[in-house]
């Protein structure tokens, strides 16, 4: 569908004021240069209207001659301007803040594109504090990341391209990928379920990772959505496949395993041994947080037998009063617990402060001296709490949080045999997920030594020469370990 | 997802009837003491936690009469508002009089028994349990069964008595050519401790060896480390060595502590015969402590100690034998040893229980003192 310019000036106008829905913010201004009508729209708030005056209106009007269409592309000194014969053309372009000029009696438009859109700028991340290294954050504008992706990945191997996502609301996404490096695979991977998606629009990136996840189904993140650049482009030199969408100030990085959502680009700053530790301590909090108050409604339900004696007495006694089964006391804290989190988040900043200390100190102390909850429980559902807090990748924390509710009710039925159960149910189902359709629990299955290194521990700089096996890079190796071995002394000159 | 649904539910029907026990509703027995009274009945003497809050007394005594020990249990259950429950029973202890009856009876439920520990341990007591589980001297454990238990585990870990949980006392007993030992217990005043061993004829309780025997017994029957043992020395042998021979200190008979670092003992049957046994000890050790004003520094007193402290150990390594040859049991597993090393002569279990009292021990000991400490 293509509608030709009408030719008459007033016919234009009210075609163009037509298709704005008679919006007051379409500027339209004539001027006449001897018989020639200049006619003359832009959206009010959509261009830089400094620009407009200074490049566009004063050459238009500082001479004494009438323009042609073909001066008008050229001699005007802006980058941008392309000429057009149909009106759905410059509704949008209009839209998008370019400034058509029309000239009567031509069938051509002049479009001049000089957008101004608003953003905040560059600020420090909130989501994901690092304590060193870049402290830089993603904006919601595309050109904004762009910039910070060019200038962190300065190489000419980068490809970038443009998919469209969105039926209704179009919003524009960028497919970032180094080309010697990215696996072809995965890149089509990518590329086809986002221009396969067949939804009105695209609202935000973690929106975009929940439609082009393999799995939709299941608690876990498969794509990792980060708002640092540092971590989009550490993976993207890593071989990874990385998107980022207008509008939205997080990028979508894949293929991901269950290990790089308990990493963080912190690691890699921090000495080697300081960030092993770190790595093993998220992990490691991680199987606690999902397993700690399961095993204290299955032990005091059931086995009585696996409790420390000195231990049993505490624990005996500040049971004692509670009149609920441990399942029930349990879930009640888990609840609470949930309670503060969410109240945390919605609440102010100033008045969120305020709710952890009422929520956790008054209530927790108060409902151990009701003796509604046992003390220990107290303890063991805090430790929890914050384990799961450890998660650098906060979709990856929640989820770990909500395992929590079906294993505690699954060893308040069945004691140390439903936490079986559920350890069961939960590797089978980790095992069968995949990352764009690459193994989500790599390396450990299928396993490959090799991997472990930068997925669950780090050694020195020098050593951490490969890039990981299941992304299946076109190059494997990252420099030659034995040429970056570091030089004692100073080499004699 | 049909078969996800099929799953959960056959689940649910076949496995939701596991009996729940929670905690402050059980009555968590620590440990049992066995008592014999008439008509082949046995009192038991539980030691329960009971958990109020609002009491410091974290435990109490039931005391039962029943023919078998499950029977002492369910008598016990209705002197009580709690499930008495075994999971947590670490401590059995067994009156001499009952333990010389046989144990075997109450092995059987205890080795049986899946809810009970196999790493429990077992202890002998020559007054009624009753008493000594009525002790309330249990110094900072919660109550007198882990008190006892804490007792006897220490005791094993630091090479005083051997090990005596629930598996190697069933071993022993099973096994012949060697006989079990169990601690024996008894009471100080009003505070129970390890008064020696008792020594078992295969599940049958014969006598007690003195807590002086004990350090003895481990030299020959396990490999032993960093024990500490006391002996009394001939006083003579030093005489030239003492720095003021008029000196007070002098007087009476010298007595050494030593510190066994390591030892190594051999038993083997000469020529294949049971009866004529040679057994090698090898120990390295560390004098700490002498009673006399003994010149350490002089040439050969060094010697002369090991010397007469490898006499002195064969004549209570002898008297140890004596005791053993007369109650005819073999702790020191004489026979075992025999029939891993002689495949030719082997022994049945009556012919090796037949000759114990005949057996003939020949002793031979290196002492080394490889420290004595700095000497001015």
């Amino acid at each position: 569908m293509n509608t030709h310019i009408p030719t008459e000036k007033d016919m234009y106008i009210e075609e163009l004021k037509r298709r704005f829905n008679q919006s007051p913010d379409l500027i339209c201004k004539e001027i006449q240069i001897r018989h020639q009508t200049i006619v003359i729209h832009f959206v009010n708030y959509q261009v830089r209207k400094d620009l407009v005056e200074r490049d566009l209106l004063y050459p238009l009007t500082g001479r004494n001659r009438t323009w042609s269409l073909e001066e008008l592309k050229n001699k005007i000194p802006l980058a941008s301007s392309k000429g057009t014969d149909s009106m759905e053309k410059i509704t949008k372009e209009l839209i998008h803040g370019s400034v058509s000029v029309y000239l009567e009696g031509e069938q051509e438009v002049v479009l001049f594109a000089l957008p101004n859109q608003e953003h905040r700028a560059l600020n420090r991340a909130e989501t994901e504090s690092l304590v060193f290294g870049p402290q830089i954050a993603f904006t919601e504008s595309l050109m904004t990341n762009l910039n910070v992706v060019r200038w962190r990945l300065d190489t000419d191997d980068l490809v970038v391209e443009k998919v469209i996502v969105g039926e209704r609301i179009k919003s524009e996404a960028r497919l970032i990928y180094l080309k010697s490096l990215a696996n072809d695979t995965n890149v089509q991977t990518m590329r086809q379920r986002m221009e396969d998606l067949e939804v009105d629009e695209v609202e935000d990136t973690s929106v975009l990772a929940q439609l082009i996840e393999d799995s939709s189904s299941t608690v876990f993140p498969q794509l990792i959505t980060t708002e640092l650049p540092d971590r989009f482009c550490n993976s993207i030199s890593k071989g990874r496949v990385g998107v980022l969408l207008d509008k939205s100030p997080t990028s979508l990085i894949g293929p991901m395993s269950l290990f790089n959502f308990f990493e963080s680009t912190e690691d890699l700053y921090m000495r080697w041994n300081m960030g092993t530790f770190i790595r093993i301590l998220r992990l490691f909090a991680m199987v606690l947080s999902i397993i700690l108050t399961p095993l204290y409604v299955a032990a005091l339900t059931y086995h009585y037998e696996i409790i420390p004696s000195s231990l049993l007495i505490s624990l005996g006694q500040s049971r004692a009063t509670v009149p609920f089964p441990p399942v029930i006391e349990a879930l009640l804290l888990e609840m609470l617990i949930e309670f503060l989190r969410e109240a945390g988040a919605r609440l102010p900043t100033k008045v969120g402060q305020t709710m952890g200390i009422v929520g956790g100190i008054v209530l927790g102390q108060a409902a151990v001296k009701a003796g509604f909850t046992s003390n220990i429980l107290i303890i063991i559902i805090a430790l929890s709490a914050l384990a799961s807090f450890t998660a650098p990748s906060y979709s990856m924390g929640s989820a770990i949080r909500i395992i929590r509710f079906p294993v505690i009710i699954l060893a308040g039925a069945w004691g140390l045999i439903g936490i079986v159960f559920a350890m069961c149910f939960l590797v089978l189902h980790l095992l069968k997920l995949q990352s764009l359709g690459r193994p989500y629990l790599a390396p450990v299955y299928p396993l490959e030594w090799k991997d472990f290194n930068d997925t669950i521990f780090r050694t020195t700089p020098q050593r951490n020469d490969r890039r990981p096996n299941y992304i299946m890079t076109k190059d494997h190796f990252r420099f030659n370990e034995k040429k970056a071995k570091r030089h004692k002394d100073v080499d004699p000159s | 997802m049909r078969l996800i649904i099929i799953a959960i539910t056959t689940m649910l029907v076949c496995t939701s009837c596991i009996p729940k026990s929670h905690i402050e509703k059980l009555g968590i027995i620590t440990s049992v003491g066995y008592d014999a009274i008439e008509d082949e009945m046995v009192e038991g003497t539980l030691v329960v936690f009971q958990f109020d809050p609002t009491t410091s007394k974290t435990s109490q005594i039931i005391s039962s009469k029943a023919e078998t020990s499950k029977g002492i249990r369910y008598e016990a259950n209705r002197l009580t508002s709690h499930r008495l429950v075994s999971g947590q029973v670490r401590l059995e202890v067994f009156e001499d009089e009952l333990a010389a009856k046989g144990m075997k009876k109450y092995m059987d439920t205890l080795s049986r028994d899946a809810k009970i520990s196999d790493l429990g341990y077992l202890a002998i007591s020559d007054i009624p349990t009753k008493e000594l589980m009525s002790s309330d001297q249990s110094e900072d454990s919660p109550n007198i069964g882990i008190y006892l238990q804490s007792l006897i585990e220490k005791s094993i870990k630091n090479h005083m008595i051997p090990d005596s949980v629930l598996t190697v006392f069933l071993r022993d007993v099973q096994d012949f050519g060697i006989d079990p030992v169990l601690p024996m217990l008894s009471m100080n005043g009003d505070k129970p401790y390890i008064k020696g061993l008792s020594l078992f004829k295969k599940d049958k309780y014969v006598s007690t060896l003195s807590e002086e025997d004990i350090y003895h017994l481990m030299l020959l029957r396990q490999r032993s480390k960093d024990t500490e043992f006391q002996l009394d020395l001939d006083s003579e042998a030093f005489k030239p060595y003492y720095k003021d021979e008029k000196d007070d200190v002098n007087r009476g008979s010298l007595h050494v502590s030593l510190n066994d670092l390591s030892n190594k003992t051999t038993i083997r049957s000469v020529n294949g015969d049971f009866l004529q046994q040679k057994v090698d000890i090898e120990i390295e050790g560390r004098l700490l402590e002498i009673t006399k004003e003994v010149d350490l520094k002089q040439p050969d007193v060094i010697k002369t100690i090991e010397n007469e402290i490898e006499k002195q150990l064969k004549v209570r390594l002898q008297r140890l034998m004596d005791q053993l040859k007369e109650d005819g049991v073999d702790p020191v597993g004489f026979g075992k040893k025999h029939n891993e090393r002689n495949r030719k002569h082997q022994l049945t279990e009556e012919e090796w229980r037949k000759q114990i009292p005949e057996m003939n021990v020949e002793f031979n000991i290196h002492m080394k003192l490889l420290r004595y400490g700095t000497s001015e």
